[in-house]
């Protein structure tokens, strides 16, 4: 029966019409949402690339003033070297670079910054990176590659199989299959399996051909992003089976379907996040930029104090000239230090809601394969949530680390030599993120179709009966 | 080879058939006559497996069919009133198809014989069904059931709405299958070909079977009286 449906499924989709206009519609619309990620890498690289020149540039020109005098020249910007200055206005770049999958999912890449400036003059409750919101907001935006797998594929296995038994019933031909010694909701399945591989294979030529368009070189990542294709469609067609093995009316099927779809795709996703957003609300954004000036205005009036009370702290900071050898530098980076203490109670609330959000998007994720799609792309991808909060651990934790640097010389009053450059911490993105996550989507996605295809079968029989009495 | 035995099917408190008993053998040619809900195509759904009795049971081979129903389905062929097959495909490719779930393979010139042997002409084996008439359809019916060498034919209203002399060529292929021993129980409206056809015709009322002759003891004009006698009490 498997060969006669193949032969049969291949004859009656090259003959028709409707699924050959379609499959082209979709080639021109994923090979637009692929330019459309290739622009937005491109202008991403573009940005990231002028910032980093940018940071070259002074870079360079405290190097060529150390160079000058360690040389014993006089140099103009000699007050370059000055320690605040390095940690302040030279400072350091944090860059997340661009992976090639991210020109097939864009994610949030749009929503956060991909480069930070990282200066001692920044406090790390203000650093940019729009992240206090909801993570999943705004999840799916861009008309890029996993936006069509998203919301359109799923639209397309709608169109070609919502009435692929129901044709048949209503037309009276099931009857004539079912005279021969077949088991109808094998059969059905089987002609679902055809043209889900179909799909697949038209699929994967269309999303190589994207790919070799926008210049993705072959990796695992693309394999996985492959796999978790596969596993979705997996997931659609199975629900159009179960809903065809269900129903007695083509239209009734395509409501249905539709109504599933809406549901899963666009009402769920929503849902989910606005329950995260209920569930565990976030501290208000105004009151804590209320409380850092607050607290930044009375560290600036307490100046002395505080800075006697840094010291208490940090006694292999005091040196021997005594309290009036300290000056503004020294009270400022204590009381950055001092107000971060002061402040890490009403951030580390934020923080900890935000992730509490994330978790509670990730297990309630699992009812909508929408989210486990979009989840495990821009996982992928690198832009997921996920990342971006990586990234932001990562500046954060080199922020404290590169002022760390810089207070022996503060308070020693001492200027950096050329030696002393050379030996600045240096920030590089590390991402412990393997693709577990995005294995376990597919699984779910994957187990979910194995199982609505199960029970599909079990219903043969029983739902035959049913069907043919009424018609 | 077709047996009813007190066959009974309701449909909630509808009784759409009431206690058939019939046997059909080899080579008859079984004409089930009656108004529209007499039962006949409950008989013929029962005989298929579509709906399950209520009580009795239909047997075909000396197997029951509700208990062994893929064993049955090798053994049947079903033509419908309205045959409907995949327009997109030729006829030659239907045959293929409905033959191939059948579990029976054959070479394209068997295949071509078999459309040959149900009489449909050569030129149509490769166009569309689409551009086919019903009498050409009903054609492509019968050449599965003779690539499916089946032992039983089952026929609902095979020849309603077919011109008389595509009509009268469905009935000569039936004889022909029929002198193979192919046993065929047939539900029709049609009284002339029931008596030109049949070996034995039943008249159902209300999911009775109110008749049962052999068309050798009755002529077209008495068996047309006792119809419409039984029809009219």
């Amino acid at each position: 029966m498997v060969s006669q449906n193949i032969r049969h499924e291949v004859r009656l989709l090259s003959r028709n019409y409707w699924f050959v206009s379609l499959s082209l519609v979709l080639v021109l619309l994923c090979l637009y949402a692929g330019y459309n990620g290739l622009r937005h890498f491109e202008r991403r690289q573009a940005d990231q690339q002028q910032a980093i020149a940018a940071q070259q540039e002074k870079e360079d020109l405290i190097q060529e003033v150390a160079l000058n005098l360690s040389k014993g020249e006089e140099h103009p910007s000699a007050f370059r070297l000055s320690p605040m200055n390095v940690a302040i206005y030279t400072g350091q770049l944090a860059t997340m670079p661009a992976t090639e999958i991210s020109k097939l999912a864009i994610g949030q890449s749009d929503l956060y910054t991909h480069q930070i400036k990282i200066s001692s003059s920044e406090d790390l409750a203000t650093l940019s990176f729009n992240e206090l919101n909801n993570p999943v907001q705004l999840l799916f935006g861009n008309f890029d590659l996993a936006f069509v797998l998203t919301y359109l594929v799923p639209l397309v296995i709608i169109a070609f199989t919502y009435n692929l038994r129901t044709q048949e019933l209503e037309s009276g031909r099931l009857r004539l299959l079912a005279s021969n010694p077949i088991n109808t909701n094998l059969w059905l399945l089987q002609r679902f399996i055809i043209r889900y591989c179909s799909l697949a294979i038209i699929l994967t030529f269309i999303l190589t051909l994207t790919a070799v368009m926008v210049g993705m070189a072959f990796s695992l990542s693309l394999v996985t992003f492959f796999l978790l294709t596969y596993a979705y469609l997996a997931f659609w067609f199975a629900v159009s089976y179960l809903v065809n093995i269900y129903g007695y009316s083509s239209a009734k099927n395509a409501v249905s379907l539709l109504s599933l779809w809406i549901l899963l795709v666009l009402i769920l996703p929503t849902v989910i996040n606005q329950a995260a957003n209920t569930v565990y609300p976030m501290p208000s954004r105004v009151t804590l930029l209320n409380e850092i000036r607050q607290t930044k205005k009375e560290l600036s009036q307490e100046q002395d104090r505080v800075l006697d009370e840094y010291l208490r702290n940090h006694p292999e900071l005091i040196r021997n000239e005594g309290q009036n050898a300290y000056g503004y530098w020294q009270g400022y980076f204590a009381s950055q230090e001092l107000m971060e203490e002061e402040l890490s109670p009403v951030i580390n609330r934020f923080d900890e809601q935000l992730t509490k959000q994330q978790k509670w998007v990730d297990s309630w994720g699992l009812l909508s394969p929408a989210v486990l799609f979009q989840d495990g792309a821009t996982e992928l991808a690198g832009t997921s949530s996920k990342n971006y909060n990586e990234f932001k651990a990562n500046v954060r934790s080199f922020s404290l680390d590169w002022r760390a640097h810089f207070m022996p010389f503060v308070f020693d009053n001492t200027m950096l030599e050329h030696s002393d450059l050379e030996a600045l911490p240096k920030f590089e993105y590390r991402s412990i993120l393997g693709t577990s996550g995005v294995l376990v989507n597919i699984s779910v996605l994957l187990i979910l179709s194995v199982l609505m295809a199960i029970r599909g079968l079990a219903l043969e029989g029983k739902q035959e009966l049913l069907s043919f009495s009424r018609s | 080879m077709l047996h009813a035995v007190n066959l009974t099917k309701k449909y909630q408190e509808n009784l759409a058939l009431d206690n058939l008993n019939l046997v059909i053998e080899p080579g008859d040619i079984y004409c089930l006559l009656g108004a529209n809900g007499a039962g006949k195509s409950t008989t013929i759904n029962l005989f298929l497996n579509f709906i399950a009795p209520t009580s009795g049971k239909a047997v075909i081979d000396q197997i029951e069919v509700s208990k062994d129903p893929q064993a049955i389905k090798k053994l049947i062929a079903y033509i419908p009133e309205n045959l409907v097959l995949y327009n997109e495909l030729s006829g030659l490719e239907n045959l293929e198809y409905f033959v191939g779930l059948a579990g029976m393979k054959y070479q394209q010139d068997e295949l071509v014989s078999f459309l040959q042997e149900a009489g449909l002409q050569s030129e149509a084996f490769k166009k569309r069904v689409k551009t086919y008439s019903k009498g050409m359809r009903q054609k492509i019916g019968v050449a599965m059931a003779i690539a499916k060498r089946a032992k039983v034919l089952l026929l609902d209203e095979p020849t309603s709405g077919l011109d008389p002399k595509a009509s009268n060529e469905f009935s000569e292929l039936l004889l022909r299958l029929s002198q193979q021993n192919v046993a065929t129980l047939m539900a029709t409206h049609d009284l002339f070909r029931a008596k030109e056809t049949g070996t034995d015709i039943g008249i159902m009322k209300s999911g009775k079977l109110v008749e049962q002759l052999s068309t050798e003891e009755i002529n077209h004009s008495d068996l047309e009286k006792l119809y419409l006698n039984h029809m009219n009490n």
